[in-house]
């Protein structure tokens, strides 16, 4: 028979087997090609299952986010995203079809900062359907199904209809319109505004109910919401007004109010600050890159000192907002005298560089390169990177991947002479290892050294000219080894946004 | 604080994964997870490798040369590794079977994964000709976190009868799945 082991499988399917059973199935399986065939079915049949027995009331499928933190997943955004489906498609119909996805929404929360609903006013987890909702405090960025994207600012309180109707009550927004979803529309209490492939913010007072349209990029209509009879068209670079029952234009005034979807990572990151200032001694330097007329130090053991910076040129970082030094000549850099003898020393930074021009290019580099002890931190030509010092010589490197330019990226590397090993790596994965022979010098003494660029006195050196041509934004020094964990959570702390995750890795 | 306004969206992620990712993902979820399922039926680890693998799988999507027919067996692929890591670290668990047994499970042939697809169709001609009461009990055991015991309640009938029906008409289904895939290839 065919089925004669049925009754074990769905022990095993089903959490109830036991240690002995579990003996029993691994020998069966092992032996028996058909009884793997057959488990297979069954798995697939159970599977099935729950998608056949799907029931919106019931909340059926929730996916564990034990490993992720509610709201700001990546990976539990990414899993809502793909559980994206049509309202009509959806089962509840007297013959479900079997391997239809699941649990419906209109739109998934794709990021947020500091985001707090309401009590019975919030989503189911980061999933969004038909209902209302108030925001009572912070940004959060919606993702609709048809590729709307919408940012809110607190206080706001909104019904989401479907997927191409919110009516806002009370709130500001900002939406991206996509080409595709033509016809999504912002209701406000008295009048609709129905986007015709745009970009534009409103802001309605839950007081009055007036309203504010201004139009970033393309065409948006307003509209009577009983009678659909179209009141205006609203044109790119123009604001109107609906107060009182007359739609005005106005004067297009300050937008800063509406948040942008890159400006949530900086405000995430700004709440975030105290990550570091609260760590130990093992934090020797932290530049989060506030513009200031020296590199400043915020950690709490500020050991490192601050730096002094020559040339470089403060610009626009991650967000609009948050600042970075620009290198991009050959005099730019950022000295600091570090006298310090270390056994281990772990850099980090958000890097944006925009070309490897030279042989070597220089993160952080001892001048001169003359005295056991100095350090480095530099890239080569080919995006490669590399961490030791003078004195620790490096065997069986490996490298696996290079640098990306155009874009931010998170590097960060560890030399511990203790643990006889150099570890570096880009956006948290680690990508270059090496064992360290550290028999000749062990210790690690930075001294006079620089950020993006690197000096020597040595007339005979062949690369003297090391200058980084890219931005930094924050910098982090350790006197200690960052584990694997560490170093992604530096990352989740600082990635400009959640799209950055997706898009650039 | 300054804002900008001119970072959009759709600079920042390529329009061809926002589109085209979540659709095949959509389309062919129902079989990755069975796939994975025969592995890890603990719906917590079923969860969190069908999370790892959509990570992963979104990261590497711009590698996949021929997405429409390839979607599926990239991605089980993908799978195979997730569920082989996941289960090292948790190879003392009761469920969990051991990794020569594992990799059996998961050494499948190519077509293996449009069987799979083609399972999950049948399953649901199969389901069509239970007993309406029969598709109501599997619906509800399968619809919540409903315990049998529960169930058992509802029906004025003992756990362990339910569970031994519930057993009767997956089995049941398994064999006309089989049934339909051997009639069809006899045609």
């Amino acid at each position: 028979m065919k089925n004669k082991h049925d009754k074990l499988f769905y022990k095993y399917l089903d959490g109830r087997l036991s240690e002995e059973e579990k003996s029993e199935l691994n020998n069966l399986l092992r032996k028996d090609n058909e009884a793997c065939e057959r488990l297979k079915l069954l798995a697939t049949v159970s599977e099935g299952l729950s998608e056949y027995s799907y029931n919106p009331q019931n909340n059926v499928t929730k996916p564990s986010l034990k490993y992720v933190p509610w709201l700001i997943s990546l990976a539990a955004s990414i899993v809502a995203v793909l559980s994206f489906l049509k309202p009509e498609a959806k089962p509840g119909s007297a013959e479900p079809e079997v391997s239809t996805p699941q649990t419906p929404f209109y739109a998934l929360l794709v990021d947020q900062a500091g985001a707090e609903f309401a009590d019975g006013a919030g989503p189911d987890q980061v999933k969004f359907n038909k209902g209302l909702y108030q925001l009572d405090d912070g940004v959060i960025h919606l993702r609709f199904s048809n590729g709307v994207d919408t940012v809110m600012r607190a206080p706001a309180t909104f019904a989401i209809r479907n997927d191409y109707n919110i009516r806002l009550d009370h709130g500001d927004v900002w939406a991206i319109v996509p080409p595709g979803a033509e016809g999504f529309t912002i209701s406000s209490p008295s009048i609709d505004y129905e986007d015709r492939g745009t970009e534009f913010a409103i802001s309605v007072d839950g007081v009055n109910g007036s309203s504010t349209l201004h139009v970033i990029d393309g065409q948006v209509d307003a509209r009577n919401p009983k009678s659909n009879e179209l009141l205006s068209s609203v044109f790119e670079g123009q604001s109107t007004e609906f107060s009182e029952g007359e739609l005005i234009p106005v004067e297009t005034s300050d937008l800063s109010k509406f948040p942008s979807p890159n400006s949530i990572g900086y405000l995430r990151w700004q709440e975030q600050l105290s990550f570091y200032t609260n760590q130990s001694d093992e934090l020797i330097g932290y530049f989060p890159f506030f513009e200031e007329p020296h590199l400043k130090n915020y950690s709490t053991n500020p050991i490192v000192g601050d730096g002094e910076i020559h040339g470089a040129r403060w610009v626009t970082g991650r967000w609009p907002g948050k600042k970075a030094l620009l290198f991009d000549r050959d005099d730019d850099y950022v000295e600091f005298n570090i006298t310090h003898e270390f056994d281990e020393l772990s850099m980090s930074t958000w890097i944006n560089i925009d070309r490897f021009d030279k042989t070597l290019t220089s993160v952080f580099v001892s001048n001169d390169w003359d005295v056991p002890g100095d350090f480095f931190w530099q890239m080569t030509r080919y995006g490669q990177i590399w961490m030791g010092y003078r004195g620790g010589n490096r065997i069986n490197k490996t490298n696996t991947q290079v640098i990306p330019t155009g874009q931010w990226v998170h590097l960060s590397g560890s030399v511990s002479i203790p643990q006889k090993r150099v570890k570096l790596f880009i956006n948290g994965e680690m990508m270059s290892y090496a064992d360290l022979d550290p028999s000749s010098f062990n210790k690690m003494v930075p001294g006079m050294c620089r950020m993006g660029n690197w000096h020597t006195t040595n007339i005979n050196e062949g690369n003297k000219v090391r200058a980084l041509c890219g931005k930094i934004d924050q910098f982090s020094i350790w006197q200690k080894e960052l584990s694997q964990e560490e170093v992604e959570e530096l990352v989740e702390l600082g990635k400009p946004s959640v799209l950055w995750a997706m898009s650039s890795q | 604080m300054e804002w900008e306004f001119t970072n959009k969206m759709s600079d920042e992620l390529n329009a061809d994964l926002r589109s085209e990712f979540p659709r095949l993902w959509a389309k062919h979820d129902p079989s990755i997870r069975a796939f994975v399922r025969a592995s890890l039926p603990d719906p917590h680890d079923l969860a969190e490798v069908m999370q790892n693998v959509s990570v992963i799988a979104w990261k590497k999507f711009s590698d996949l040369e021929d997405a429409e027919t390839g979607f599926g067996p990239w991605v089980s692929v993908i799978a195979r590794y997730e569920i082989l890591k996941f289960r090292r670290t948790k190879a003392r668990d009761r469920l969990v079977l051991d990794e020569d047994v594992a990799e059996k499970l998961l050494d499948e042939p190519s077509d293996s994964f449009s069987m799979r697809s083609e399972w999950l169709l049948y399953l649901s001609t199969c389901l069509k000709k239970l007993k309406k009461e029969h598709q109501s009990l599997l619906r509800e055991a399968y619809a919540s976190d409903i315990s049998i015991k529960k169930l058992a309640e509802q029906r004025n009938k003992k756990p362990n009868a339910v569970y031994q029906t519930l057993s009767r008409l997956r089995s049941a289904l398994a064999d006309c799945i089989e049934k339909e895939m051997s009639t069809k290839g006899a045609q």
